[in-house]
């Protein structure tokens, strides 16, 4: 029934990975108290990325990215392409220093994300600057940022956790 | 027949094979083609709408079900941590309940000067207004664009242009109506423009967003002096709102720009109401001869 090589608890473990981005990817677009658009709430989605490109790239290839982040901005109702964009662009640089973030702690992979949430929330910005001719209020762009920067550790376990199973 | 149909096929799987081989080796094609969307979007905001509209519609169900347990909790978790303030604001609705006794004592005696002076002037009765309330189930996805998804669309009634108020006053307008679900232009949103009157003084005006917290009134008269806790409500022109909907107050005035706060905070609220347009046939028709039938 099942091609030769087929490993089921491998592929459940897969499909749990690819559950769990499901979720998180709703819950950046989901109206959900205490946190919204305007707070950081894309860091749902941003933390699942930036985790799955350093330590599973094989599960999320550019052509996944590309579909995400398309999906993300039809739903969203922005610009389409913003977020195709800076998704995959996050995409080709955290697998660039890859090999680097890989060896290092937790907290070295987590600055790692916040300069990746830095480049994506400061491009988005540009492009909103250029579209309007307005200069984004910066302390709205400081706490989009920040919130979007703590969401990393509060997922980490987690995230962590179907990573070692993986592995196994 | 079949000679062709395994030609159409094999070429279905070349062009799938491209693709996967682009995707997998051409990420720099990839951020090519973003790029491409991207500058068309740019270039013509209107050209994804389509889109945009079947794809909310598709992702209404699912962003509902996981928003409602988290709304749930909060409900939950507002009313527990409230009951200790339920005391004060008892005492502070008791003493606001006195003094609304008397302004609905004013109010009734307004009510009947105004109908005898309507009848005198046989002026033409606005048409009620009806509602549509909804659940707010999804955000933006992004700080620097200021809308809400609501699960409420064509089907219940929704239409392009419809104002859409929060608990206490306006906070948008429907600007992808789809088939089960619609996107709101919240009015602090930079692209949004409403006509509204700032009440005492009776000046019209447009009241700008900012993509803050505050608003702005612009196109005013130099002359015009507007002090700090004025009324904006809509002003109907152009037939697109109803007259009179409440929307914010003046809360300061810098450099001659004064600065509106909204009644409504549209984040904090689960629900919305749309304002539906009139049904009388006459009224839609002035409204279409006003619009040229865009409404």
């Amino acid at each position: 029934m099942f091609p030769s090589g087929f490993e089921a608890p491998r592929v459940l473990k897969n499909i749990i990975i690819y559950i769990l981005f499901a979720f998180l990817f709703i819950l950046s677009l989901a109206k959900i108290p205490l946190i919204s658009a305007q707070t950081g709430q894309q860091g749902f989605v941003l933390v699942a990325l930036y985790f799955w490109q350093v330590f599973r790239p094989s599960l999320f290839p550019y052509i996944l990215v590309f579909a995400v982040g398309l999906l993300y901005d039809l739903t969203a109702g922005g610009m389409v392409g913003l977020n195709t964009l800076c998704f995959l662009v996050m995409a080709i640089v955290v697998r660039g220093q890859r090999r680097f973030l890989l060896g290092q702690s937790w907290q070295v992979v987590w600055a790692g994300y916040c300069v990746a949430v830095i480049g994506v929330v400061g491009f988005q910005g540009l492009v909103f600057a250029l579209q309007s001719w307005t200069i984004p209020e910066l302390w709205a762009v400081g706490i989009n940022i920040g919130v979007s920067c703590l969401l990393y550790p509060l997922f980490l376990p987690v995230l962590m956790l179907i990573n070692r199973q993986l592995s196994h | 027949m079949q000679f062709g149909s395994h030609r159409g096929r094999r070429s279905a799987i070349r062009a799938a094979t491209w693709v996967v081989r682009v995707g997998r080796y051409s990420p720099m094609a990839l951020s090519g083609i973003a790029s491409l969307l991207l500058i068309s979007s740019l270039v013509n905001p209107a050209l994804w709408s389509g889109a945009r509209q079947s794809t909310s519609d598709q992702m209404a169900p699912v962003l509902g079900v996981v928003g409602e347990p988290f709304q749930i909790l909060s409900d939950a978790v507002g009313e527990m941590t409230g009951l200790t303030q339920i005391r004060a604001e008892n005492a502070q609705l008791k003493a606001e309940n006195a003094q609304l006794k008397e302004w609905y004592q004013t109010a009734l005696l307004l009510q009947a000067e105004n109908q005898s002076l309507r009848d005198l002037l046989n002026v033409i009765p606005e048409p009620d207004q009806s509602y549509i309330t909804s659940r707010v189930i999804a955000d933006s996805g992004s700080g620097f664009v200021k809308t809400i998804l609501i699960e409420a669309g064509t089907i219940n009634g929704v239409e392009e242009g419809q104002a859409v108020l929060g608990s206490q006053g306006m906070i948008g307008r429907v600007i992808e109506p789809g088939e089960k679900a619609s996107r709101v232009l919240l009015l602090s949103d930079i692209n949004s423009h409403v006509p509204v009157v700032v009440e005492g003084v009776n000046q019209r005006a447009i009241l700008a967003g900012t993509n803050g917290d505050h608003l702005i009134l612009t196109h005013l008269p130099e002359d015009v002096l507007i002090k700090k806790g004025a009324r904006i409500v809509t002003s109907g022109t152009g037939g697109m709102f109803p007259t009179g909907l409440p929307i914010g107050e003046v809360v300061d005035v810098n450099k001659g720009i004064p600065i509106v706060r909204l009644f409504s905070d549209p984040y904090t609220g689960g629900y919305v109401q749309v304002v539906e347009k009139p049904q009388n046939e006459g009224v839609r028709k002035s409204i279409n001869s006003l619009t040229g039938g865009t409404m």
